[in-house]
Order: C-alpha cells, then sequence, then structure tokens
C-alpha cells in the first residue's frame, strides 16, 4: 500500500476537485435536510423528486417552471432524475431520490400495471406518489386498496384529445371529394390508450363523414399489429398504419404507402412530426401531390417548422397539431403531492374516498399565427399555469378545496381563458 | 536470480523517470486488487463526508448493494468471457431473454421456483448457443454477439408484446432477502475459486494472452470456451432471475444496454475488455458498486441532473485513466 | 569532405535504463567512417539498446551522441534515416498485411503524394528500382509483404533502408534470418558502403561471422563496454572470455559419441499435410537426438509441427508408439509428455504481457495442483523459480513480464516451461536462434542432460554446425522428401551435408 501513496494522493486531489466543481454546480448548498412531516400545513421545506422519460425540451421547461418559478414561492426543492425508460431505473431513481431526502415523487414516465409497485415502494420511504397516468384494470388494486401515499394520477382526458381530431375532420374534410386516409395507430395495438383514443375517433370521423361501413369493426382495426386495409362498403381508400418511428422500417413502410398515390391525407395519432415532415415534402414534389397532414403534437421545433412551412401547392405542411402547456400539467403533479404532503390528502380524493385521476384537455393548433401565439406562452414571465393557478389548485391556500373543485379549476383553463389572461 | 546482475545493479542507480515509477507500481502484482479498492473506499468515504453521515445509512448500503447486484453478477460472469480476449455484448439480451422464459414458465406453471430455474437454465443454454455458433461457424463472439442480440431481443418482443409479464410480487420480495444475498456469495465465492484457484482461470487467461501459445501449449481452445461461455451462462441467469425479482415482472426490453453497462463496469474495476493475464473475476463487482456509489452519492449531494452525466463522464474517465493498462503497442487480437 | 578514419559519430557517456533495468551504463563509443564495427556481447548487453537510440528508435535517459560535429538526438527513425542513419532491425520490421512498396516507404509517403491521394504506382516502382539495386529480383513491390517468407521480408527491410543511401547503417543480428544468397548480399553491401567512407555497424552473435567481416569489433556486457579489437586481435577464446566475463567451460556441443536405444518412441507413416509433405515417414527413438536440417523451405519446419499436431493432416498418422496414441492435435501430444518450441518465439512461444512465472507455470496446471483440483499458489511459485535458478534466467523475479527481456532470456523462458513440464519427446525448432553464446552453450548441455535422462530431442535447425554438433542422427530434407540420411558415429561431412540440402 506504501508504494501506492502518492499515487492515491494525486487520484484523491483530482477526484475531489471534480467533485467540488460538481458540488459547486448544484442548486443546493449540498445540505440535505431529512424531509419534513407532513404535518400541520407547516412553513416545511419539501423535496420532491421528478422522474423524467426523456430529456429533451419538454423536460428543460418543465424544470425551468419547476426550479425557478415554484420552488422560491412554496418553499420546496426539487431533484430530477435522468431519463428513465424502464421500471428498473425508476424504481433506481426512487430508490436514490428516498436516500437524497425526497418526501415526494411526480413520475412522469407511465408504469402502467406496475404503480401498484412503485407505490408500495414509495411507501417503504414514506415519500408520496403521483404518476403521469391513468387507472385502469391492471392497476385498480392501487386505487381500492388503502394507500396513503398514493396521491392519484393525472393525465390527459383521452376522449377529449380524440374528439379533436373527429372534430377537425368534421369541419374542414370535403366528402364530395374522395380522399385516401392514411390513419397511423401508433402504438394502439400495444394497447397505449391515448392512441387508441385518437385512431378511433379519426377512423370514426371517416366513418360518419361518408357514412361508410367498415368491413371490421374500428377496434379490430386500430389493434392490428400489421398494416391493415380498411375496406368498406364506399370503396374509399383507408390504410391503417401501427408503429413507431422507433421500429425499424416504419418510415419507409409509410413512404411506400404514399407513393401508391391512393391516400392524399395523413393522420397521425402519435407524435411523429420531426420524422415525417422531410418525407412528406419529398413526396408532394416528386409525385406533385398535395397531402394533407394532422397529428398529435407538442411545442417545440419540429411542430414550429412544420407549421411554418408552406407545401409544394402553396399550402400549410402541417395542416393541425395537438398540444399541451407543460406548466398546467406539471401543476397538477405538484398539487397532487403538495396537498398531501400538507396534510390535505382529502383534496385528492373522489366522493368515495379513493385516489383521483385528474384530468386536463390538450388544444388543437391549425395555423402558424395561433402557433406562435401559443408558442409564446409557457416561457418565464409568461407562465400559462400561474401562482393564481397553482394557488387554486392547493388545499393550504383555497380553503375548503376538493378535487371536484380542482378538476373544474383545470377544465376552465382554456385556450379563451389563457388568451384572455397572457395577450 | 542473478546475484551478479543484482549487485551490479545496485551499483549503478538508474535514473528513474515519472513515467518508470508508474509503470513499476501498475505493474506490481497486487496493483489491480489494491488500486480499486482503493478507488471504491475513496468514493465512499468522500460521499460520507459530503453528505454528514448520510451516506452511510443502513438503507443507503443496503440501496447501493440493491442497486449492484444484477450489473455485478453480470460482469462477474462476463469476465470469464473477456479473460480469453472476446467480447461478447449481446448478454444483456441473453439475460432479458432468460427473464422472459422465466416468466412466462411461471405464467404457466405458477410456480416461482420453476421460474428461478428455467431463467437460470435459459441463461445457461443461450450463451451456450453463442459458444456454439462461435465454434461452429469458426467466427468470434464479437460477431456472433451482434447477431445474438438482435435475435434474442426480437424474440423478447415478440414473447412479450406490450404488457409486461408479472410474476408473484409477495415471492419476489421474499426472495430479495436471504436467497438474493445468498446466492450471490454462493456464485461469486464459486467463481473467485474456480478462477483464481483452479487451472481454469488461468487458461482463460492464457488463452487471452496469446491463443497460439495456448493451444502449443496443450490447451483446448474450444473446450476451454465453452467452459467459459457456461460459466458466463450462469451468472447471466442468475443476474436474470434478480432482474426479475426485482420488478417482479418482466418487459419486452428487459436487459438492452446491459451489454455496455458491464463492459464499464469491468474497466472500472480495472480489467481490461481484451483480456490477458492480468485479468481477474473481482473488477466487475468493484466497477458496478463504484458506479452505483457515484450515482448515488452524486443524487444525495444534490448535483443537477444536467451535470450529473458530466461529472460521471469524467470521474469515469479519470478511473479508467489511472487503472488500466495501456500497452505501447496497438491491440493486436482481432475481434473480428 | 568525408575521409576514411574521421569520427562519423561519437557516443558520450550514454546511460539507458528501463525502470530499474539498467541496459547502457556510461556507454562511450566512437565510429568512423569507413569501418566495419562489429558489436559483441551476450543478450541483455547493450548492444541493440546502443543502436536503436543512435538510429532513433528510442531515446537515451541521460548522454550524448554527436553526428558529423553536431549534437544528434532523432526523435523518429524516419528523422534518423531522413540524415543518414538507418538500422535493419532484430526482430521483425516489416508489416505483414501491406504491400512490399507501402512497407519500404512506411510513414514516408508524403513524398509520392499528388493531392489528397498517394501514387501507389509510383511507390511501387521505386521500391522495385530499390530491390533491384541490391540485386533482388524475386520480389515484387506489388504484392502483399505476408507472402515471402521470413528471409525476403528481411531483405526487404535491407532494401528499406539501403534506398536512402544511410552514411551509417546498422545491421542488427541480421544474418540469421538469411540463407546463404541473402548474406552474400549484405556482405557486399557492406563492403561497399565501408569502401565508400560511409560507416557500419554489425551486431551478430556468429563469432566466425563477426570476425571474418568487421574490421573492429566492440565487445559489451551488461551494459558497460568491456573493450575494442582490432582486426589483428581477433582471437576467439579471447572474445568469448571478454563477453561472458569468465572462462568458457567444457565443450560448446556434445563431446560423446553415446547412441541412443533401439525403441522407436515417435513415428509419422506416410504423413501428408496441406503443404509440404507428402507421403512422409520418420521414425525418433528414445534417447535420440534427431537433427533434422536443410534449406529453410524444405518442410521441416511443417514436419516440426506436425509431429506435434498443429498441422492438418490429410493422409497418414503421427503415433506415438508407448500407448499407441495417434497425435492429431496439440492437447494430446502435451498430454502425452511432448513438447514443442516454436521458431516464432515471441507469436507462439510465449504470452509477451504475462509474467515469467505465468508462461512457465502454463505446463503446470495439473503438477502444481494442491487440493483436488485447486492449484497450490506456492508450488506454482516454486515450479517457476526452480527453472529460473537452474536457467539462470537474469530478472528480479518470476512476477516481470516476459516482454522487458532480452531474446537470450526469453528463449530460456521458453525452455524452462518444457523442462519443467518434464516432456519426454521434445521437438525444437530453431531453439538458439537470437541466443548469444552463454546462452546456446547452456542450452545444448540441457539438451544433452535430457538425451542422458533417456528423452527424446527432435533437433530442427537452419544451422549445420549445430546440427552437427548435437545430433545422433542427422536427417536433410529438401523439397518436402529426406535426401539424405546422416550418423553421428559416421562423423558428419559438410560437403555431403550440402549438396543433399540443395
Amino acid at each position: 500500500m506504501k508504494k501506492n501513496g502518492w499515487l492515491r494522493k494525486a487520484a484523491a486531489i483530482g477526484m475531489a476537485g471534480v467533485l467540488a466543481v460538481g458540488a459547486g454546480g448544484c442548486s443546493d448548498s449540498g445540505d440535505t435536510s431529512q424531509g419534513g412531516e407532513s404535518g400541520a400545513g407547516g412553513q416545511e421545506k419539501y423535496k420532491i423528486g421528478i422522474l423524467e422519460v426523456q430529456l429533451n425540451d419538454e423536460s428543460t421547461n418543465r424544470a425551468d417552471w419547476f426550479n425557478n418559478y415554484i420552488a422560491p414561492k412554496y418553499n420546496v426543492e426539487f431533484m430530477f432524475s435522468e431519463a428513465c425508460s424502464d421500471l428498473n431505473s425508476c424504481m433506481t431513481f426512487i430508490e436514490n431520490a428516498a436516500d437524497a431526502g425526497c418526501d415526494a415523487i411526480i413520475n412522469y414516465y407511465a408504469v402502467g400495471a406496475n404503480t401498484q409497485q412503485l407505490v408500495e415502494l414509495c411507501a417503504e420511504y414514506d415519500m408520496v406518489y403521483t404518476e403521469n397516468g391513468g387507472r385502469n384494470p391492471a392497476n385498480d388494486a392501487v386505487y381500492t386498496g388503502n394507500y396513503e401515499n398514493f396521491a392519484g394520477n393525472f393525465m390527459a382526458d383521452q376522449p377529449a384529445t380524440g374528439k379533436l381530431f373527429h372534430d377537425y375532420l368534421s369541419e374542414t374534410l370535403d366528402t364530395s371529394v374522395e380522399h385516401g386516409f392514411i390513419v397511423g395507430t401508433g402504438n394502439a395495438y400495444q394497447g397505449n390508450a391515448q392512441q387508441t383514443e385518437i385512431s378511433a375517433n379519426m377512423l370514426g370521423a371517416i366513418e360518419e363523414l361518408y357514412g361508410l361501413k367498415f368491413d371490421s369493426t374500428i377496434e379490430e382495426l386500430y389493434s392490428s399489429s400489421a398494416p391493415v386495409n380498411g375496406t368498406n362498403d364506399k370503396g374509399i381508400e383507408v390504410y391503417c398504419y401501427p408503429g413507431a418511428p422507433a421500429t425499424s422500417g416504419w418510415l419507409e413502410g409509410l413512404n411506400a404507402a404514399m407513393q401508391t398515390g391512393k391516400y392524399d391525407y395523413i393522420l397521425m395519432s402519435g407524435n411523429v412530426l420531426g420524422n415525417i415532415m422531410t418525407t412528406v415534402d419529398e413526396l408532394e414534389t416528386a409525385m406533385n401531390k398535395d397531402f394533407t397532414v394532422i397529428g398529435f403534437g407538442s411545442f417545440g421545433e419540429a411542430l414550429t417548422s412544420a407549421m411554418n412551412s408552406v407545401d409544394h401547392f402553396g399550402n400549410q405542411a402541417l395542416s393541425m397539431s395537438t398540444v399541451k402547456f407543460t406548466s398546467i400539467v406539471s401543476t397538477m403533479g405538484f398539487s397532487k403531492v403538495y396537498n398531501c404532503l400538507t396534510g390535505h390528502r382529502d383534496a385528492c380524493l373522489e366522493a368515495n374516498g379513493e385516489p383521483s385521476v385528474l384530468l386536463f384537455r390538450m388544444n388543437a393548433v391549425t395555423n402558424p399565427q395561433q402557433l406562435e401565439e401559443m408558442g409564446s406562452w409557457d416561457k418565464e414571465g409568461k407562465w400559462v399555469a400561474d401562482y393564481d393557478f397553482v394557488d387554486s389548485m392547493l388545499a393550504v391556500k383555497t380553503e375548503g378545496l376538493t378535487n371536484e373543485q380542482a378538476q373544474e379549476t383545470i377544465y376552465k383553463m382554456d385556450y379563451d381563458a389563457i388568451k384572455a389572461r397572457l395577450n | 536470480m542473478s546475484n551478479s546482475s543484482a549487485a551490479a545493479v545496485s551499483e549503478r542507480s538508474p535514473k528513474l523517470t515519472l513515467a518508470d515509477r508508474v509503470d513499476m507500481i501498475k505493474n506490481n502484482r497486487y496493483f489491480p486488487i489494491v488500486f480499486p479498492l482503493a478507488m471504491l473506499a475513496f468514493l465512499l468515504l468522500l460521499f460520507v463526508a459530503l453528505t454528514g453521515g448520510e451516506f452511510m445509512k443502513r438503507s443507503v448500503i443496503l440501496g447501493i448493494f440493491n442497486q449492484s447486484f444484477i450489473t455485478g453478477t453480470m460482469a462477474t460472469a462476463v469476465a470469464f468471457i473477456y479473460s480469453t480476449g472476446n467480447v461478447d455484448f449481446s448478454v444483456g439480451n441473453a439475460m432479458g431473454l432468460a427473464c422472459v422464459l422465466g416468466a412466462l414458465a411461471y405464467q404457466a406453471t405458477g410456480s416461482m421456483a420453476v421460474m428461478v430455474l428455467v431463467t437460470l437454465a435459459g441463461g445457461v443454454l443461450l450463451m451456450m448457443f453463442n459458444c456454439t455458433l462461435c465454434v461452429t461457424c469458426h467466427v468470434k463472439p464479437a460477431m456472433v454477439a451482434i447477431v445474438a442480440m438482435s435475435i434474442y431481443s426480437a424474440i423478447c418482443v415478440v414473447l412479450v408484446g406490450a404488457a409486461p409479464i408479472g410474476v408473484e410480487y409477495e415471492t419476489s420480495k421474499a426472495l430479495e432477502g436471504v436467497f438474493r444475498y445468498g446466492s450471490f456469495l454462493l456464485y461469486f465465492g464459486m467463481c473467485l475459486l474456480l478462477y483464481h484457484g483452479t487451472a481454469i482461470g488461468r487458461k482463460l487467461r492464457f488463452i487471452g494472452g496469446n491463443e497460439r501459445c495456448a493451444i502449443q501449449t496443450g490447451i483446448n481452445a474450444v473446450k476451454t470456451q465453452y467452459i467459459s461461455f457456461l460459466f458466463a451462462g450462469v451468472g447471466v441467469g442468475l443476474a436474470g432471475v434478480y432482474q426479475t425479482i426485482r420488478t417482479a415482472n418482466v418487459a419486452s426490453t428487459v436487459g438492452t444496454g446491459m451489454g455496455t453497462d458491464v463492459m464499464l463496469a469491468t474497466v472500472l474495476g480495472g480489467m481490461s475488455i481484451f483480456g490477458g493475464t492480468k485479468s481477474n473475476c473481482f473488477a466487475g463487482l468493484i466497477g458496478a458498486i463504484t458506479v452505483t456509489i457515484l450515482n448515488k452519492g452524486l443524487l444525495m449531494i444534490g448535483v443537477s441532473s444536467t451535470m450529473i452525466q458530466g461529472i460521471r463522464g469524467v470521474v469515469f474517465l479519470l478511473l479508467v485513466y489511472l487503472n488500466s493498462e495501456r500497452q505501447k503497442t496497438l491491440p493486436s487480437r482481432q475481434q473480428f | 569532405m568525408s575521409e576514411k578514419g574521421e569520427i562519423l559519430v561519437e557516443v558520450r557517456d550514454l546511460c539507458k535504463n528501463f525502470g530499474v533495468t539498467v541496459a547502457l551504463n556510461h556507454v562511450n563509443m566512437e565510429i568512423k567512417r569507413g569501418e566495419i564495427r562489429g558489436l559483441i556481447g551476450e543478450n541483455g548487453s547493450g548492444k541493440s539498446t546502443v543502436t536503436t537510440i543512435i538510429a532513433g528508435i528510442q531515446q537515451a535517459t541521460s548522454g550524448e551522441i554527436i553526428y558529423k560535429g553536431k549534437p544528434w538526438k532523432p526523435v523518429t527513425s524516419l528523422e534518423a534515416i531522413h540524415a543518414g542513419i538507418g538500422i535493419i532491425v532484430q526482430e521483425m520490421g516489416t508489416i505483414p498485411n501491406i504491400t512490399v512498396a507501402e512497407n519500404m516507404f512506411l510513414g514516408d509517403y508524403d513524398q509520392f503524394r499528388a493531392g489528397p491521394f498517394i501514387n501507389k504506382g509510383k511507390m511501387i516502382a521505386k521500391a522495385n528500382e530499390a530491390l533491384r539495386n541490391l540485386g533482388i529480383d524475386d520480389i515484387e513491390a506489388g504484392r502483399i509483404t505476408g507472402s515471402y517468407n521470413m528471409e525476403q521480408r528481411k531483405l526487404i527491410e535491407i532494401a528499406k533502408t539501403m534506398a536512402h543511401d544511410p552514411e551509417m547503417f546498422v545491421v542488427d543480428e541480421t544474418t540469421t534470418a538469411l540463407s546463404e544468397k541473402g548474406r552474400e548480399i549484405l556482405y557486399r553491401l557492406m563492403r561497399k558502403a565501408a569502401d565508400d567512407n560511409k560507416a557500419v555497424v554489425f551486431i551478430s552473435h556468429d563469432l566466425d561471422e563477426i570476425m571474418e567481416q568487421c574490421d573492429t569489433l566492440t565487445v559489451l556486457r551488461d551494459g558497460d563496454i568491456i573493450g575494442s579489437l582490432e582486426k589483428e586481435e581477433y582471437e576467439p577464446n579471447r572474445i568469448k572470455q571478454m563477453m561472458i566475463g569468465r572462462d568458457v567451460q567444457g565443450d560448446y556441443y556434445r563431446s560423446d559419441m553415446d547412441g541412443y536405444g533401439e525403441e522407436v518412441v515417435l513415428k509419422a507413416e506416410n504423413l501428408t499435410t496441406m503443404t509440404d509433405l507428402m507421403c512422409f515417414d520418420i521414425e525418433l527413438h528414445k534417447g535420440e537426438i534427431l537433427g533434422i536440417g536443410g534449406l529453410s523451405e524444405c518442410g521441416m519446419h511443417t514436419l516440426g509441427r506436425a509431429l506435434y499436431g498443429l498441422e492438418d493432416i490429410l493422409t497418414g498418422q503421427v503415433t506415438l508408439t508407448k500407448t499407441n496414441t495417434a497425435i492429431k492435435n496439440p492437447e494430446t501430444a502435451f498430454q502425452h509428455g511432448m513438447g514443442y518450441v516454436s521458431k516464432n518465439r515471441d507469436q507462439e512461444s510465449l504470452v509477451m504481457n504475462g509474467t515469467i512465472g505465468v508462461n512457465i507455470q502454463s505446463t503446470g496446471y495439473k503438477a502444481n495442483r494442491g487440493l483436488g483440483i485447486f492449484i497450490s499458489g506456492k508450488k506454482e511459485r516454486e515450479y517457476a523459480r526452480l527453472q529460473v535458478d537452474s536457467l539462470a534466467i537474469k530478472c528480479n523475479s518470476i512476477f516481470q513480464p516476459v516482454s522487458a527481456m532480452s531474446g537470450g532470456n526469453k528463449q530460456k523462458v521458453v525452455f524452462g516451461k518444457w523442462l519443467a513440464a518434464d516432456a519426454d519427446v521434445l521437438i525444437l525448432d530453431c531453439p538458439t536462434r537470437g541466443v548469444d553464446i552463454g546462452v546456446k552453450a547452456s542450452m545444448y548441455k540441457l539438451i544433452n542432460d535430457m538425451k542422458k535422462n533417456g528423452k527424446s530431442v527432435v533437433l530442427i535447425s537452419e544451422e549445420l554446425p549445430e546440427l552437427c554438433g548435437m545430433s545422433d542422427r542427422l536427417i536433410i530434407m529438401k523439397d518436402g522428401k529426406i535426401s539424405g540420411e546422416f550418423y553421428r558415429q559416421d562423423g558428419f561431412d559438410n560437403t555431403e551435408l550440402i549438396d543433399c540440402m540443395i
């Protein structure tokens, strides 16, 4: 060991240096308080761990809101995970968060059936838990069992999202012309609730508007794991195309389908704008055919460039997309755990005493001006979820808050309300 | 040892440069054990200091083990393959498939014991399959690994589908106790004994050092390769069991990426993934624990998640630089 | 400008150490124009070290070199050759997977650069020109180097150095890889250089050769210069004494005329391999030293490999008669008490990154068992130390890596490995190549001892004196067949032997 002496010293100094730099770079002075008790709503400093699925624009935006807007006002501290894309890494982060003194976990990775497991894991460490997910037969036990640390979940109102697509088609589709439809069903065949809902609505709209009847049921069409033709009595071309860009060959298959020339409407239930717009543009030029694209989206460069591009024919490259305001969703998660931590768990419960699932509605954006306007919101200085909104979701600030009231508040924060306030 | 030259050496004092001294330390035969452990201890103490003693809590230490088990077991298993100078990064996917098979067996029979056995057997069989492909097609394990990765993960996706296959939660929690620690100690102990105490480890390292020389010294390369994959297979299966009982379910993506995690753990533990005579079978475990300590510690002292990756990268580079043996020539072992 | 006798290179107080190992200890030397200076010494004496430092392959730890009156400290060998000092190295200096031309101009491709591309045609043409200038006709610069045998590759290296027309060049133990014809080419080059008032440094283990070719001779030992001799003063025993530091005892080769047993221990019947051998028969008797000689492509190396099970056998069989075992692979051979020392020491006989101990212990996995299948560390260390002591391997401990050792020491390690294994049949392929006199003598003694203990040895060698000195029975091969068989008791006639070879 003696021989290693000086070498270790050198290494020690090196390491200490690195870690000193790192410690300096953290948002805290490094002292970990042992999380306050969820006592009588006092001025305890709570530490909340946030589990992210991927690190992208959205998560950066979210971190900005949490760290710079919420943390100082409500005396809370946030700790973010790295990208967790499986259950194992979720568990690892939760364990590490517990060791770091977190009192609650907001989980953005919808673990579906395993919610119960994570709730139980959090219970071991006395942490409150909420998840950006829903309630379904697989995880029902979490809701009906008496899990004191479970604050219920929060997620998008799927039917409402689907309806956005249905309504858009109803309003804009010219049925006097025969159109062909590629319906990207995404991972609906795997059970993805949101994409199921959207696909169902898209197919339903086509069915209604043309007054046609599909040979198979709509459910069969979107549940198929392989591409399938929605043959119908009116002979309208409908091609249901499942899968996601991550699957190899997905984009090529879409390209091939578009090249058949039978379809001119591209309806995507998954967030694939960034992946397909180039292909669409190329094919529009090559085939001299105008494609109409609508799809699920989110604020970001892909959407901005798609919406602002003008295609070969002088039309908008992207006709419609759905978006959501991250801060609203974040408020839902935050309010859930904060209410529990401050002893107001009842604000998270339904009338029957079971934890609720808070819902939010997406917005549809159909033109660049609207996108620009909406895109300028939900940033520093123009947070859609401002202090008033957040206060109205917290039981300590709003006396007698119930779950129904919270839900109403969220629904009321729609496009018009936001526009009135921020513009 | 030659007396006359020893006397002569002491008369003339060679000028030792810094590089020479460092080399001498690195060549000391205890260096591969002492240094990684010293680094580990140092990190531990550092975090204990930085967190004001919080790091020594029982739950934290247990948590470190919990999180290192899977990678640690796999890394120990793969050391057998790395020693011969081969790399096989399909071990993660093989483990995944073993987990899937085990979970399916559980679904069919309702018995967790069956799940454990099938997972273990699956690990062994899949690794032996890899080995057989190498031997019969006369290709290096690295090439087989590339193919195997895709095949195994594809089979997983097909068998599992969208929703993960669940196994019994209660029993999983129970197994995480004595069974896990016990089986791991047993496996690790066995590996240590067999690797360092018998001819097996020596032969593997000799092959890694110079395969042609090994063959000329009467070592049967094919048989030894099978043995290395056999031991690796047991470890892969065992890691699969640990993986399944940790989350009490098996998703279609389980095990992806572990191939590289294991390589990282091995290198951090001070062993070269090119194998050779300086290999050992405990580097992987040390490396896995080091990674876990680092992750946990950084989070506990409040480093923001954006900085964590960067710091981790720097620390890894530093550790690898200090630890590993850089040959003066390019590696001569052909991987492809 | 340049006169004979003018000092071209002067080495002052040069020191070099590798860790604690001192390779050069305050060496002073002068190399004059017009002379062929020989450097001789045991392995590890420092001759390669001092010349490689002069030629820019490595750097000295301290001291200075004056070249043409100015301080000389080349960073690379390329820099050195461009300035006029070249070296033909002891080890294999060509890369097998690239063409001859690419090897000859390694690192120096810029002269053929046309824009971003390299004009390969020009490079090949220039390489061919260099080869033809030396009288080498059978090497084509466009072919892959690996397709040529060791001697041809050495010739390529020579052409590479001579193409730059150096002021001084070093020939480091090159002749061992060359045939008669190759040596002639080399000697002619050296003579011409000397006549042109250039300087040559010639390193060799072959005392006769060095005495014949060199004008002056410098002896090194353990990193020190012992002394220099002019041609008039050459006296073999004196030189040997300077090299080793003590009188060389006894006979170099064997002095006895003992015969060997009747019993056949190893035989090959009707052996046909993929290359070289066709329906070959040979027998090895107990207690026999069977010498096999010939030109380098005669097939004797393949025979050695085939006897140990390393070659693919098409027809026929190699049999160990005692147990009637067919030898089809090295594993069987080893398990039945056979051993094989390959010609390519570094590539095949040793794990270069391993320690001395690991290499020697590789034959003792079974023998060193302590409890059941577990190996006793103590026994293993003893196993290795015994060999280190009895062979006088120069090292600090058995944990030293083999890569840092000199050629002779490495060969001792290889020998030690097989001696420790107590092999009954040992096949040696060029065992004393690149090994100095002291080590050679001890090896011959060992082979003798083995014979006396009833072991059998197959000695494949390209050195006729060695074969004559050691064999009980000498077989000369030519083109894959036995062209002559000679017996010790009848005496070996060099002319006859060479006749059989060619």
